[in-house]
This record gives C-alpha cells, sequence and structure tokens, in this order.
C-alpha cells in the first residue's frame, strides 16, 4: 500500500516523535500552509516559502530520499523531488535497503531462500522470520557459505579459496494427480548437497542449494586440477536432515561435466528420469513435509533415511528403530505414497500410535492400525492440500476421494469397533479443511494447524488412552476437546454421528459437551 | 572383371552403415510377479499378480497373467496395457469377472508382437474394497534392455557413500 504525504494526508505517528510543537509546524508544512505570500509569486524572498520548497520540505521533514529509507516496516521515499511516499510492506514482508535503495519484499520473496539463505551475486538472502536482503559488497564483503547451520552469510572476501562457482540443481517432477502422472518439468532441488570435487574425488568444498536450487561456492584448486560439480540425494541442513539412499546405502549422486579449476564459473545440473530423478522427488517430498513440521514448532528435527531405487520392490514402509522411510521402485513419483510413510515417521518422532502393522487395504480393520494409517494419510493429503490418496503405477493405478467420501462406522457399536483407515482420514480432513471445504461439512471453522497441534500437543504427550487400548481416533478426539475446548461440540457431533455414524461419547478429560 | 567386382564388393561392405539386429523380444521366458507385500504399510490392492511371458520367436511372445485376490472380492477386472510398439495377435485384451474368493484365479492369456525396440507391458488387475477400486499392476519389459547408465562409487568425507553418474 502506498500513501502520498501531499497536501493534508499526515503521517501523525510519524511526526508524532518529534514532539507536538515541531510536529504541527511540519504538518502544516507538509500541507502546504506556508504563510503569507504577498504578492502571490510564491517568491521566497516575500518571506513565505513557495509550493515546490513546501513540498521539498515535506522530504526533509520525513527524511526522506529518493532512494528511500526503512521505517517500521515500510519504505520511505522522496518521489519527484516534490512528495514523499510510504509504501507498508505488509504482515510478513519487510523493508531492506540494497543494491541502493529501500524495497519492500512480500513474503512471497522468500520462496526460493530456505532456512540457509541464498546468495544472488554478492546479495545475500536470508529469511529467518521475515525476508532481509544485505548487499555484502556494500560492507567490503562477499556472499559465502559458512556451515549447514549458518548457511549463506556475508562473510571476508576468503583468500584460502579465490574461485567461485555458481549455478542451480534442478530435477525432472512428474505432477500427480489421479491416474495420471503430468510430463517430466524442472523443478528446483532445495538444500540439497553440492561439492567440487577433482579428479581424485577430494571433496575440495560443500554447500547447500537455496529453495530456487541455485548454489554459489567457493572453492581453491591447482589451476591444472580438474574439477567437477557433484549434487548429492541429501539435505545437510539441520533443519531439514534427510537423505535418500539407494538400496545398497549409496546416496543418489549426479556430477557435471569434469572441467579446469577455474575454467568455469556457472554450473547448471538438471537430473532427469533416466539418472535417478525419482529419488529427488522423494528427497523433496521429505524437505516438504519437514518444513512442515518445522512450522508447527517443531525446533529439532530427528535425522530421515529414505531408501529408493529404481526396480525395487521391498514395498513402501517406515521403520521406527532407525527411522528408515522404504519407499518401493514404483513409487517414486508417488508424492501421497511418500508422504504417508513420512506421515509414520511424524508419528513415531512427534506424536503417538500403536500401529500393529500388517497388510491393509482400507476395509475396516483394528482401529489402532486404521489410526496410524489413516493419520498417516491425513499428514500426506494436508502437507499437499488436496483430499486424494493416489497410488499411481501402470495403467492409471488407484486413488481415493476423502473429501465427499464417507466410510461409515456403526452407531450401534462401540467406540472400539474396528474402522476403516479412510475413515479417520476424512474425518480428520473435514476437521481440518477450513476454508477449502468442498462439502460444507458441519466442522467448518477447523484447520489444519489446530488438528496438528492436537498431535504434537496431546497425542505427543502423556496423554489419557480410551476407545480400544493403544492411540485411536478417540484419543485424537478426546485430545481435540482438551486442546481446543467445547465450542465445537454441536458441529462434532453432527459430523462424527450423523455422517460418519461414529458412536463417540463425548466423555474425554474435557468434560462432557453441552 | 571378377577383380574389379570383389574390390565393388569389398568398398560397399565397408560403406554400408549396417542396421542393428532388431532386438528379441524377451531373450527367455520371463515371470513378473506382483502381491501385497509383507512389509508395506500402505493400503494394497489384495490381489495377487503373475505375469509370465514365453518367446515364440524373435519378434512374438506368449504372455500369460495369472490374478489371485487374496480376500474375495465382489468382482475383478484384468486388463492388458499395450503401447503403440505392440500387437495383440490373439487372446483378449480384459477380462471381467463377478465374486470370486479368496485364492481363486483367474488368467488372461494373449500373443504380443513387438514392432519397436523396446516396449513396457502392464498387467493390471482391478478390484472394489469397501468401495474404492484397487488396481495392482505388473509390467515386463519387452525388446532392447534400456541404455546403461554409467556409475562411480566413493566415500565422502563423513563416510556416506555415494553413487554418482555423469549423464
Amino acid at each position: 500500500m502506498i500513501r502520498a504525504s501531499r497536501g493534508c494526508v499526515l503521517h501523525l505517528g510519524r511526526l508524532g516523535r518529534l514532539g507536538p510543537v515541531a510536529a504541527l509546524a511540519l504538518a502544516l508544512t507538509a500541507c502546504g500552509d506556508n504563510g503569507p505570500d504577498p504578492d502571490g509569486d510564491h517568491d521566497p524572498a516575500d518571506g513565505g516559502a513557495s509550493a515546490s520548497d513546501a513540498a521539498a520540505n515535506a522530504c526533509l521533514a520525513e527524511g526522506a530520499t529518493a532512494e528511500g529509507t526503512c521505517r517500521d516496516g515500510a519504505v520511505v521515499r522522496c518521489v519527484d523531488g516534490t512528495r514523499v511516499e510510504t509504501e507498508d510492506c505488509g504482515a510478513g514482508g519487510a523493508c531492506v535497503v540494497a543494491a541502493g535503495g529501500a524495497r519492500c519484499l512480500g513474503a512471497e520473496a522468500c520462496a526460493g531462500v530456505g532456512p540457509l539463505g541464498r546468495c544472488d551475486g554478492d546479495l545475500l538472502w536470508r529469511c529467518d522470520g521475515a525476508p532481509a536482503l544485505t548487499d555484502c559488497a556494500a560492507a567490503g564483503q562477499v556472499c559465502g557459505y559458512i556451515d549447514d547451520t549458518a548457511g549463506y552469510a556475508c562473510v571476508a572476501a576468503p583468500a584460502a579459496t579465490p574461485l567461485v562457482i555458481t549455478g542451480h540443481v534442478r530435477w525432472h517432477d512428474r505432477a500427480l494427480s489421479p491416474g495420471m502422472l503430468a510430463p517430466p518439468a524442472a523443478v528446483p532441488a532445495r538444500g540439497v548437497m553440492v561439492s567440487v570435487l577433482d579428479s581424485a574425488d577430494t571433496t575440495l568444498a560443500t554447500v547447500s542449494t537455496a529453495d530456487d536450487g541455485s548454489f554459489t561456492i567457493r572453492y581453491a584448486a591447482p589451476a591444472t586440477a580438474q574439477v567437477r560439480v557433484t549434487a548429492y540425494s541429501r539435505s545437510r541442513a539441520t533443519a531439514r536432515p534427510v537423505r535418500v539412499r539407494d538400496a545398497s546405502g549409496y546416496l543418489h549422486a549426479q556430477a557435471s561435466p569434469p572441467f579446469a579449476a577455474g575454467a568455469t564459473a556457472t554450473v547448471e545440473i538438471l537430473i532427469t528420469e533416466a539418472t535417478g530423478a525419482r529419488a529427488w522427488n522423494a528427497l523433496d517430498n521429505m524437505v516438504r513435509g519437514m518444513d512442515v513440521v518445522r512450522a508447527h514448532g517443531v525446533t529439532t528435527l530427528s535425522p530421515l533415511y529414505v531408501y529408493w531405487q529404481a526396480g525395487s520392490s521391498t514395498g513402501s514402509y517406515y521403520q521406527s528403530g532407525d527411522n528408515s522411510l522404504h519407499l518401493d521402485g514404483d513409487d517414486g513419483y508417488d508424492d501421497v505414497v511418500a508422504l504417508h510413510e513420512f506421515g509414520h515417521y511424524f508419528q513415531d518422532e512427534y506424536s503417538d500410535s500403536d500401529n500393529p502393522g500388517g497388510a491393509h487395504d482400507g476395509s475396516p480393520a483394528d482401529p489402532r492400525l486404521a489410526w496410524g494409517e489413516g493419520g498417516a494419510t491425513w499428514i500426506a493429503i494436508a502437507i499437499r492440500g488436496v483430499p486424494y490418496y493416489i497410488d499411481y503405477a501402470a495403467g492409471g493405478g488407484w486413488s481415493v476421494e476423502l473429501e465427499n467420501r464417507v466410510h461409515a462406522a456403526s452407531l450401534t457399536s462401540s467406540m472400539s469397533q474396528n474402522l476403516s483407515e479412510w475413515m479417520v482420514a476424512e474425518v480428520m480432513w473435514d476437521v481440518s479443511d477450513g476454508s477449502a471445504d468442498a462439502d460444507a461439512d458441519a466442522m467448518g471453522p477447523g484447520t489444519a494447524p489446530q488438528v496438528l497441534a492436537v498431535l504434537l500437543g496431546y497425542l505427543g504427550g502423556s496423554h489419557a488412552d480410551r476407545g480400544r487400548g493403544g492411540v485411536d481416533l478417540v484419543d485424537w478426539l478426546d485430545g481435540w476437546f482438551l486442546h481446543h475446548g467445547n465450542a465445537t461440540c454441536a458441529s462434532m457431533r453432527t459430523l462424527l454421528r450423523d455422517r460418519y455414524r461414529f458412536p463417540y461419547d463425548f466423555g474425554g478429560a474435557a468434560g462432557p459437551c453441552p | 572383371m571378377r577383380g574389379i567386382s570383389a574390390v565393388a564388393l569389398a568398398i560397399a561392405g565397408c560403406s554400408s552403415a549396417a542396421a542393428p539386429p532388431a532386438p528379441r523380444i524377451v531373450e527367455s521366458t520371463r515371470i513378473i510377479e506382483s502381491t501385497p507385500k509383507v512389509r508395506s504399510c500402505k493400503p494394497e490392492a489384495p490381489v495377487a499378480l503373475v505375469a509370465e511371458l514365453v518367446p515364440i520367436d524373435a519378434r512374438r511372445a506368449r504372455l500369460t497373467v495369472q490374478a489371485t485376490p487374496t480376500a474375495a472380492v465382489d468382482a475383478l477386472e484384468l486388463a492388458l496395457v499395450l503401447p503403440a510398439e505392440v500387437t495383440l495377435l490373439d487372446g483378449a485384451p480384459a477380462l471381467r469377472t463377478g465374486a470370486i474368493g479368496a485364492g481363486e484365479s483367474r488368467t488372461l492369456a494373449a500373443t504380443l508382437r513387438l514392432d519397436g525396440r523396446a516396449a513396457d507391458v502392464a498387467a493390471v488387475a482391478r478390484v472394489p474394497v469397501d468401495g474404492v477400486v484397487m488396481a495392482r499392476a505388473a509390467t515386463v519389459h519387452l525388446g532392447a534392455e534400456p541404455p546403461w547408465l554409467r556409475s562411480h562409487t566413493y566415500a565422502l568425507p563423513d563416510g556416506e557413500l555415494a553413487r554418482e553418474v555423469r549423464p
């Protein structure tokens, strides 16, 4: 939003700092009321300031320059030398001064940055709360990589590593929808490890890509050395500790052609289906999932070890003992399957599940299994924001729509009855879909953060055990009312009993529903 | 004259680019299985698929697909997904049955001809479970194998191993 401070549009909030008398004087100046001008020629010699002087004074009064300055989350600049404009950078945005001027950066500017920052030449982008842009060169520094915790920063021009390579790592994604995969499209490899190596496989330097896939890597090597740039299927950032290995335990990696040290300043790496893009898809899904978990208050994430290899037939599963997540060779582009398994990692590390495991097909099963699987599916569809479970395969695979479908229970049975895992996911989606609600279910106002708050804050700690022994839907519902109060009793009753025919008794620790 | 002809033939032999031989549809009998995985945690269609491909000659093979539900189902559909490089010479591309019990099998057989250098043929079984049509696929590769991707393995400074490809 831009407000022009011309005429009598006053920024009293800013002027107020000057004290009432000075503020009033400056305000009047800004309004153009400049005292008597006997002959009306605006001649300063007359003792009255001209209109242009008055406007110029407005810029002076607010300390505004043509380049602009940052004040209270807004850009204040003098435009055309005659008026002051204030541009509010808005919620989540920030005012930054770089490259000779002030400007607003919206929250969207962070989309390509990530937790370790980004170098754009010697401009440093950081998004640690709000976007920030720093001109390292203005301080006689360069933009470089410190380590996997600090990431990119302004650093002293490093004499020890005089060579620099910039570039991007991208991989071919294929967007998933029910029954089909879209044609390959290059997307950024977010937060992946990139190294410069010599011909003896000695690592000379290592950095991580920003979320736009870009990297800046500084290194030293003899001019006669042959070096290459290699991207690895691993995120080393402490914010996203995940790696993807093949069935033999090797990271997937793709290298540039070798070149003489210092001879190349730009390297672009594109990982295609033929060179293993599915592994990078698995990595990106885990990065995406970890970002969601971190955004909901989990500050320290446990390492995750993903295994995927073309042609493998291991099945897809998560193993809690070693935090390993195994994806079947057929599931490389199956984002929902990958995120469903990520959901089991989430349950294991930050929430709770007593899933007995075993083969399952969505038909009514042990409520602990229904909770474990349905809860994991909800994590997947909530991260994607699309209420479909999809398992793609030759011939189109299969899918389940989870917004309008109802896999009902039996009102005449107990809370411990066998349930469909689909019903668990459907209930959680209906509770969380808020403004995305397409079926006008009874739980209109619920949100995904509210559901996550119960998963993390209630099931993630000590909690009561009702319903079937072990964690099940009943326990999550108890946690819902304990965390969010009984205001949703009526709508939850309609949702659970009328729509899903589930005989929840509304008798948890939050007290009886009215 | 005989000498001139011999030289001409030799030149022709040296200058003509010999077309690579068409790859065989399958070198020997191949069996592909896709069954509910014991360790898998994702929901899986309760049906097992076994596809057997037996070569008839260089370009033709007999494909037999057997679908066996692992739980009683109300219906079963078994279908072949044939790309443009493959011709169905005989047999049906699909079959549908009503309710069948766990352990009962249905079989689809067809003779295929590979017209291109390589193709993937899939057999897909679909079964309804609690109102959801779930599917399982078994894919058989015909003809030339995909080009081998050269890789190089080494250890990173922290001991992690990497398998690097360089396209």
